[in-house]
């Protein structure tokens, strides 16, 4: 009976630990977009929302609850079941992913040893969600975007994982932890600098974000895989897409630019707590990704899929050979 | 227990890859075969072959097969009409297959010499999962592991052989043209007045 009393209150306490990161979450991943109308708005000399709430702040729930109390349309060709079935996966995958994120010291919900491979494995598996949408909705803009998507991912995670494979030779660990605390004298991001470029513009293109929204083109693809969805199922896939914007963030910052450590390790900067200091990374992250959504026109696709085959590849493949070699002639140590 | 559960979903699954009639679901339960696979090996401790697994074929292999799948308007009764004649192939193919993995598992008794890996030891050293293959793969299988990769690389040059085209008679942009041109090369000013 112990036991089993003890067993309730264990699984109790994980889901209040899930609870704990996914609520911060989807407030965060809802205020995103109000923090992207207002940076965009403000960058091309216009107010952005202001009318619901004070500072427009409300906006984002306004919509929230607009969207949903929309009509759900499924398009009566298409395959309801995978119709339905992929935004709740691109939902879930933005999710899971947060499992192992470490946010602060030892404030993580599971320290795997192979986190960083989870989140490689879980980003590749949400390339699934788009590509059945596209498939299911039995539209051919759906089907066109979908596929320029699901290429446009597949071409920049081969990059994204040789550059993690540089980061993974120069901590010799796996786990997220280890990584961050490995950054301790200096953040990979100066070692690494090439690097840190070449994955900021790769997860540019692995979350779809201008200048390589091309699945979104609205000019020639209407709005991509996700022409035939609303109400929900599109609020969904939104959500997703921010999620992953956030993942992607905290994963450039967990890798280049320190996670949750001070930028220098004095008593001032201690003071803080270091989940502050992720946010604040994570956040400089985001507005990067909202200005050059404000800045860049979209490419074209010939020329994404010529950076990402013939540029990005080559270069992290050279540079996994630069660091391995450095490590080797270092007797194993960076 | 979790373990038959999950090996029932895998044989049901693999089996529905076989006998479902729309190609696209064949493939989509490939990758739900995958996905339990690697929940097995988390199950038996081996996590990092369980994430290979998922980012390897699930995350590159069965995403090229979907896209395939689904851009050749594949008739699926046409394909079904060929069962008969690849079965024999088929049977003889899982026929080794199983005989290979007899001769791993109990190949001592048939007189074969099995290379013997001390798992125990491997982990008293306090080794990780994904440090113990390395071990391995990299210093006593490390020719084996090039050959495949090498295997690997001829099947690509194979398609590509397969598939390539004459470039002549493809119009396509040339990106480092299209970089370098300048202003004086596309417009000229002309004064109309002097002539």
């Amino acid at each position: 009976m112990f036991i089993e009393n003890n067993l309730v209150m264990e699984s109790l306490i994980d889901v209040l630990k899930i609870l704990a990161i996914i609520l911060p979450l989807l407030i965060f991943i809802a205020y995103l977009t109000y923090f992207e109308r207002k940076v965009i708005g403000f960058m091309q000399l216009r107010k952005g929302p202001n009318v619901v709430g004070p500072f427009g702040l409300f906006q984002p729930f306004a919509d929230g609850i607009k969207l949903l109390t929309k009509e759900t349309i499924v398009p009566s060709n298409s395959n309801k079941f995978l119709f339905i079935l992929s935004p709740i996966i691109t939902f879930t995958l933005a999710l899971i992913a947060w499992a192992v994120i470490p946010i602060d010291n030892d404030i993580v919900l599971s320290n795997i040893n192979v986190g960083i491979m989870y989140i490689v494995a879980v980003s590749s598996l949400s390339v699934y969600g788009i590509i059945m949408a596209g498939w299911a909705s039995n539209s051919r803009y759906a089907f066109l975007g979908s596929l320029r998507s699901a290429a446009q991912m597949i071409s920049y995670e081969v990059s994204i994982g040789l550059i993690i494979i540089n980061i993974l030779i120069t901590v010799g660990s796996l786990n997220l932890s280890e990584i961050v605390l490995a950054q301790k004298n200096v953040w990979y991001f100066l070692p690494h600098f090439p690097m840190f470029i070449v994955f900021f513009i790769s997860t540019l293109a692995e979350t779809n974000r201008a200048p390589f929204d091309l699945p979104e083109a609205e000019a020639e693809l209407v709005a991509g895989y996700n022409v035939e969805y609303s109400s929900l199922s599109f609020g969904l896939f939104f959500l997703g897409e921010y999620g992953n914007m956030i993942l992607m963030s905290s994963m450039t910052t967990i890798l280049f630019l320190g996670g949750w450590l001070p930028p220098v390790d004095n008593e001032i900067f201690n003071l803080i707590p270091g989940f502050v200091w992720f946010f604040l990374k994570v956040s400089f992250l985001l507005f990067l990704f909202l200005w050059i959504r404000a800045t860049l026109p979209r490419f074209r696709y010939d020329q994404l899929m010529r950076l990402g085959w013939k540029v990005f590849l080559p270069l992290s493949l050279f540079w996994v050979i630069i660091t391995s070699s450095y490590v080797y002639f270092n007797n194993g140590n960076f | 227990m979790f373990f038959n559960i999950f090996s029932a979903i895998i044989i049901v699954s693999s089996l529905m890859v076989v006998l479902s009639r729309n190609p696209v679901y064949s493939v989509l339960f490939l990758v739900f075969t995958f996905l339990n696979a690697s929940i097995i090996f988390l199950i038996s401790n081996a996590e990092f072959l369980a994430m290979t697994l998922i980012i390897v074929y699930v995350g590159a292999v069965a995403v090229l097969f979907l896209f395939v799948v689904m851009m050749l308007n594949i008739n699926s009764t046409k394909i079904k009409e060929g069962l008969l004649k690849y079965l024999p192939f088929g049977v003889l193919l899982t026929l080794v297959f199983v005989g290979e993995l007899y001769v791993i598992f109990q190949g001592e008794s048939l007189g074969f010499v099995t290379p013997k890996i001390d798992i125990e030891e491997l982990f008293q050293n306090g080794n990780s999962n994904t440090k113990a293959i390395g071990l391995y793969l990299y210093t006593d299988y490390f020719i084996i592991f090039q050959m495949s990769a090498y295997v690997l690389l001829v099947a690509m040059i194979g398609a590509i052989v397969l598939a390539y085209k004459d470039k002549k008679s493809i119009k396509s942009q040339n990106v480092f043209i299209q970089n370098t041109v300048r202003k004086e090369d596309l417009i000229k000013l002309v004064d109309s007045k002097k002539k």
